[in-house]
């Protein structure tokens, strides 16, 4: 299959189209509905760059915790029933961190000039940021 | 028309006589930014020598807010708390259950902002916006010490039934986020002695209050108002979602909770610590969470708007929040 030009890069294209020349158009909720969507075409770029990295990391951690392999999806359920059970608690020191680590690399593609995550980061030490520096 | 303006502006007209003296019609119907779950409207009622601004407030999705009390009955609570001198606004036309244009009411526009990110950048707020986190004070006090018994029917809500139906929420949907696994399991561990005792509104944070340039000049949005503790409403302002870039002020991005609680207990509220709030801020962001992953399947199943949709993607800045917070507690 071709890519040129990429996923990324039409996107970039068309956000540039929305915001300069579609949004001073627009006025009242349109106007809002716009920023959303704009806001939403970014995510879905950062999803594109990012999440492959991001979540082979997540699956490598959860079958470190649980000591085996699966799917993400199938590690996390069994992950979420281990909480519900009383198995790990917030005393576990690596499930904390290992959910810190997620939460943070989830806002990274979702919201990544989020105070939340900011605050995270200036107390979590060594976590290695893949994210380009937020504009 | 898709969202329904036609609609809205026959109906007002219908009954434009019921808005005001002299009242002969209603004019430059537009619909406000902001506010996926609820629609917010703003028009003229014209009479031969004056207009008025006013809002209407309308629920066109009947099902979605399962702990909502329902329009009508937000409409019956500001008319009981008028005389209480809490800033809210008042009922103008309350439309009748069945009524095609859905849930709606009519009340008062008060003038200022509720977009905080406006509030926060403007000069127009900038010597208002220290006031605010003292006025909420102020205002809760008054809201909490109100009579509830003077409006009956409120739901009554206590931390583990919020826990219960949140948890309810979670299982329906299936959803597997073990962040929110381990929040659940510390709140229900570490419920307060404390519990739901006093009206209280239930969304009180940034974006439903008005703001002018003396601070605060309503609070708006009283849908999920119920009886619960007091606590509730100090903790959701503070929730960090709320804070809009501003975490170093907890109170909605503008002041320290600090001021909150002693302007509090100066209108006669009860002493209450800032180290109390870290259970209720953990509960906001738990329950926020969900809420945004609700507002997804409502973008499933009735509103494939892309403003809804996003917000379940605000899900994860809750789970960033979560871990924040539980790594203090």
């Amino acid at each position: 299959m071709q890519e040129g030009p990429s996923s990324p890069e039409m996107l970039e294209a068309i956000v540039s189209l929305l915001k300069e020349r579609i949004a001073p158009k627009l006025e009242g909720h349109d106007a809002y509905a716009l920023r959303v969507a704009i806001n939403s075409l970014g995510i879905v770029k950062r999803e594109l760059e990012l999440r492959p990295d991001l979540e082979a990391a997540e699956a490598e951690r959860l079958r470190e915790l649980l000591g085996h392999d699966g799917t993400v999806s199938e590690l996390n359920a069994e992950l979420c029933q281990k909480i519900r059970d009383g198995d790990f608690t917030l005393s576990d020191k690596s499930v904390v961190e290992h959910l810190k680590q997620t939460a943070m690399d989830q806002v990274s593609v979702d919201q990544p000039r989020y105070s939340g995550l900011a605050y995270a980061l200036e107390q979590t030490s060594g976590w290695q940021t893949k994210i380009p520096p937020a504009r | 028309m898709r969202d329904g303006k036609e609609l809205i502006l026959n109906r007002l007209n219908e009954i434009s006589d019921r808005l005001g003296e002299n009242v002969t019609h209603v004019e430059d119907l537009r619909r406000l930014s902001g506010g996926a779950s609820q629609e917010t409207w703003c028009f003229y009622a014209v009479g031969p020598n004056d207009r008025e601004k006013l809002i209407l407030r309308r629920s066109p999705f009947a099902k979605e807010a399962s702990q909502a009390i329902g329009l009508a009955k937000e409409a019956e609570i500001l008319d009981a708390i008028s005389d209480s001198n809490i800033p809210a606004p008042r009922v103008k036309h309350l439309f009748a259950e069945g009524d095609e244009i859905g849930s709606a009411y009519v009340m008062s526009a008060i003038e200022g902002e509720t977009l905080p990110q406006k509030i926060m950048k403007s000069p127009e707020f900038a010597d208002g916006i220290g006031n605010i986190a003292a006025q909420c004070g102020t205002a809760l006090a008054k809201l909490h010490a109100f009579p509830s018994e003077k409006i009956p029917g409120l739901p009554v809500s206590n931390v583990a039934e919020q826990l219960d139906q949140y948890e309810t929420i979670l299982r329906e949907y299936g959803i597997e986020r073990p962040v929110f696994e381990l929040a659940l399991q510390w709140l229900k561990a570490n419920k307060p002695e404390v519990d739901a005792n006093c009206l209280v509104h239930g969304d009180f944070r940034m974006g439903n209050l008005m703001i002018d340039s003396q601070g605060l000049a309503g609070i708006l949005d009283w849908e999920i108002c119920h009886i619960g503790n007091p606590r509730e409403d100090m903790g959701w302002i503070c929730t960090n979602s709320w804070r809009f870039g501003r975490r170093d002020k907890r109170v909605g991005g503008v002041g320290d909770l600090s001021e909150l609680l002693d302007a509090y207990e100066a209108a006669g509220g009860e002493h209450i610590t800032e180290r109390e709030i870290d259970y209720w801020e953990c509960l906001g962001s738990f329950k926020w969470g969900i809420m945004c992953q609700t507002m997804y399947q409502t973008f499933k199943t009735d509103d494939p708007t892309i403003e809804r949709g996003s917000i379940g993607r605000r899900s994860s800045e809750t789970e960033i929040d979560l871990m924040n917070i539980l790594e203090t507690v």
